[in-house]
């Protein structure tokens, strides 16, 4: 399919695993940098369990499909939010599961923050669709933060994300940036090729953040043509995705992500 | 929002070293973290100490050079080459030949084989200040990475060793990376020096442990050895063999006694004389057995016994003696009951003949096989004049040499 290079551990998991990060880490311990690391979850934006990963015999769900392509070319993601002003403490949180911040419940905190600094009276009925504009994000020292979108809230007020949030984490509150605010899509083109058409005739397959598509709304389509424009790609394919997985350097440690684009350049066999 | 910024970073690190007690997990998730923060790929932990100076037998690194000569290395403002002297004290192990352990790899299976070998780096390396080295393609050990580094972030953990994150690629972090992490890295140090205790301690335990393991399991063996000694003495002894509890509760006892009261063991165990004999018997038995604990001697008596399995009947000469363990605390009356019947009938069939040898009128004389005198009685002694201490040990032929009343001479017998 892809030719030479470091293989790529291409894997999908179901997105309602709660410790994919953690599974990451096991996996980049065992295997380093034999392989390029990539992938995302796939599942139902109701976030209700459902087998949703399928090979030519069976339909699963809470597994993973991992497939190990030949690598030719680098896998790239990015997501482009930038590093916020306001850092809070994840004071207690479990998995994926954000049960406190700043030693109060979750959801209180959370409800507050976005009513002061944005006017907006979140409720348990409009929380998702408002949650995608206000992701939690874990900061790095790339000048950098790691997505994670609270998809749901539970009875006791915990917010659940789609990938662990580590524990007593300090957790910045991020504000989804406007279309390509950050250059983002630009950032991703020359990570593909380096250069304008750069995959002038090759496919491009892109795996794009469904809580992202929410953000964006339209946008995402237009994300997606300007990716298609910059690289040159013959054609554009993918899906959906309810989180993604890579490193935003050239075989960095991988990271699970979300509002990320994965961008696999596709070459026929 | 940088400062922020650098303190979640610091927060997250901190967490992460305070959070393992084990070294190998402890410098296997910094390294985690680091990398995760950084976005290098992989990373290395080099450690000094005692066995690093000491080259362990058959891991001298091959074509290893001196060190300072590795790389000419590119020297830029802020940053260092690979050769350039760093003043400063070197730490201990690492002395000039910059030897020292490769202790932890995460993100190159290549480095990741080589992991527990000594390994030469150049000196300034180990000593001074974080830094970020370029042009270290040539550094043999870094060879044996599975990529082409380029760039090192040199983060000294004083007086362990050092941390070192390799990049084949410029690192393009806006903090600075040098700085960021020296509080948390001297945090590490001592955190490295309690989780080498702790795992002493753990090993200590452990082997306290599985010392005591053994000595229990032999003990056990031996204690099982003595039971079932104990246990076949007792079951093929043909006197009665039990044990009660100070409360006359019985904790044991052996087949013949099982005979007596015509109960399995399992039965009688638990359970007191009163549930086997009329209560007048069993208040008998309790008395002794009270006088068998407030004696510190064997306390004996005869008794007469019925047996429950046969109807039987026997003189038994009971001793029960209080049993104690190691400590001296009373743990219940031990009792042997011997069956003396057929003991007593032979005493009273030898009581019933020397009576009839004291009193017969007739003299008799007892002789052994070589005729030697054992035994006279008073009619002897009246009959032929002689004491009995004249004639006991010598022959009957000194009747014949004329003696006093050769008319007389006893009838003679053996035994």
């Amino acid at each position: 399919m892809l030719a030479g290079g470091t293989p790529i551990l291409y894997m999908i998991f179901d997105g309602l695993i709660g410790n994919i990060a953690s599974i990451l880490d096991v996996l980049y311990l065992r295997l380093a940098d034999r392989v390029e690391y990539a992938g995302v979850n796939a599942g139902s934006e109701t976030f209700q369990p459902m087998p949703c990963l399928f090979d030519a015999d069976r339909v699963i769900g809470g597994g993973v499909l991992a497939v190990l392509l030949p690598g030719a070319c680098r896998t790239v993601v990015g997501h482009g939010y930038p590093v916020p002003e306001r850092v809070m403490t994840a004071t207690s949180t479990d998995g994926n599961r954000v049960q406190s911040i700043d030693w109060r419940p979750a959801f209180e905190v959370y409800r507050e923050i976005i009513g002061e600094e944005y006017g907006i009276a979140l409720t348990r009925e409009n929380f998702y669709a408002y949650a995608v504009h206000f992701p939690f994000g874990i900061l790095r020292a790339e000048d950098d933060v790691v997505v994670r979108i609270p998809v749901a809230l539970a009875d006791d007020g915990s917010l659940m994300c789609i990938g662990e949030v580590p524990e007593q984490a300090m957790l910045a509150l991020l504000r989804a940036p406007p279309p390509d605010a950050d250059r983002c899509i630009g950032r991703l083109a020359e990570a593909l090729g380096g250069g304008r058409q750069a995959l002038r005739g090759r496919d491009l397959l892109v795996f794009y953040c469904a809580g992202r598509r929410m953000h964006f709304g339209d946008a995402a389509l237009d994300e997606l043509g300007a990716l298609q424009a910059r690289t040159g790609a013959a054609a554009v394919g993918g899906a959906l995705s309810l989180g993604e997985i890579g490193s935003t350097s050239a075989w960095g440690y991988p990271m699970f992500h979300n509002a990320a684009l994965v961008c696999t350049p596709w070459q026929p066999a | 929002m940088k400062r922020e910024h650098i303190l979640s970073l610091l927060y997250d690190l901190t967490l992460t070293i305070g959070g393992e007690v084990r070294l190998d997990a402890l410098l296997t998730k910094v390294l985690q973290r680091l990398l995760f923060h950084t976005a290098f790929p992989a990373g290395v932990m080099l450690m000094t100490g005692g066995e690093a100076g000491s080259e362990a037998p058959g891991s001298a690194t091959p074509g290893s050079e001196a060190p300072g000569r590795e790389s000419p290395g590119r020297e830029s403002p802020g940053r260092e080459s690979p050769g350039s002297a760093t003043p400063g004290s070197a730490t201990p192990g690492q002395a000039s030949s910059g030897r020292v352990i490769l202790t932890a790899s995460v993100g190159d299976h290549g480095l990741a084989a080589s992991v527990g070998q000594p390994i030469d780096v150049p000196p300034s390396w180990l000593d001074g200040d974080s830094a970020l080295i370029d042009d270290v393609g040539q550094a043999p050990w870094l060879r044996a990475g599975s990529r082409a580094y380029r760039h090192v972030l040199k983060l000294p953990v004083s007086p362990e060793g050092v941390i070192l994150l390799l990049s084949p690629e410029t690192p393009t972090s806006a903090l600075p990376l040098t700085q960021v992490f020296r509080p948390v890295l001297r945090n590490l140090a001592k955190a490295i020096q309690l989780c080498r205790h702790s795992e002493q301690l753990t090993r200590r335990l452990i082997s306290d442990r599985d010392q005591a393991r053994s000595d229990l399991a032999a003990a056990l063996q031996r204690s099982e050895r003595e039971r079932v000694f104990l246990r076949q003495l007792t079951d093929t002894f043909p006197d009665l063999v039990w044990l009660k509890d100070p409360e006359g509760v019985y904790l044991a006892c052996n087949p013949p006694f099982e005979r007596l009261y015509g109960a399995r063991e399992a039965d009688i165990v638990g359970r007191t004389d009163e549930d086997f004999v009329p209560k007048a018997m069993a208040q008998a038995f309790r008395a002794n057995d009270l006088a068998a604990l407030a004696s510190e001697a064997p306390h004996v008596n005869e008794e007469w016994l019925t047996f429950a399995s046969d109807g039987h009947r026997g003189l038994f000469e009971t001793t029960k003696m209080p049993m104690r363990d190691t400590a001296g605390q009373v743990l219940g009356v031990l009792g042997i009951a011997r069956d003396i019947t057929q003991r007593r009938r032979d005493e009273e069939q030898l009581h019933l003949a020397a009576s009839v040898f004291v009193h017969a009128r007739e003299g008799i004389m007892i002789t052994g096989a070589d005729g030697t005198i054992l035994q006279v009685n008073k009619a002897f002694t009246d009959i032929t004049g002689y004491t009995r201490a004249e004639v006991v040990g010598r022959n009957p032929r000194m009747f014949r040499s004329g003696g006093r009343a050769p008319s007389s001479m006893p009838s003679s017998g053996g035994r």
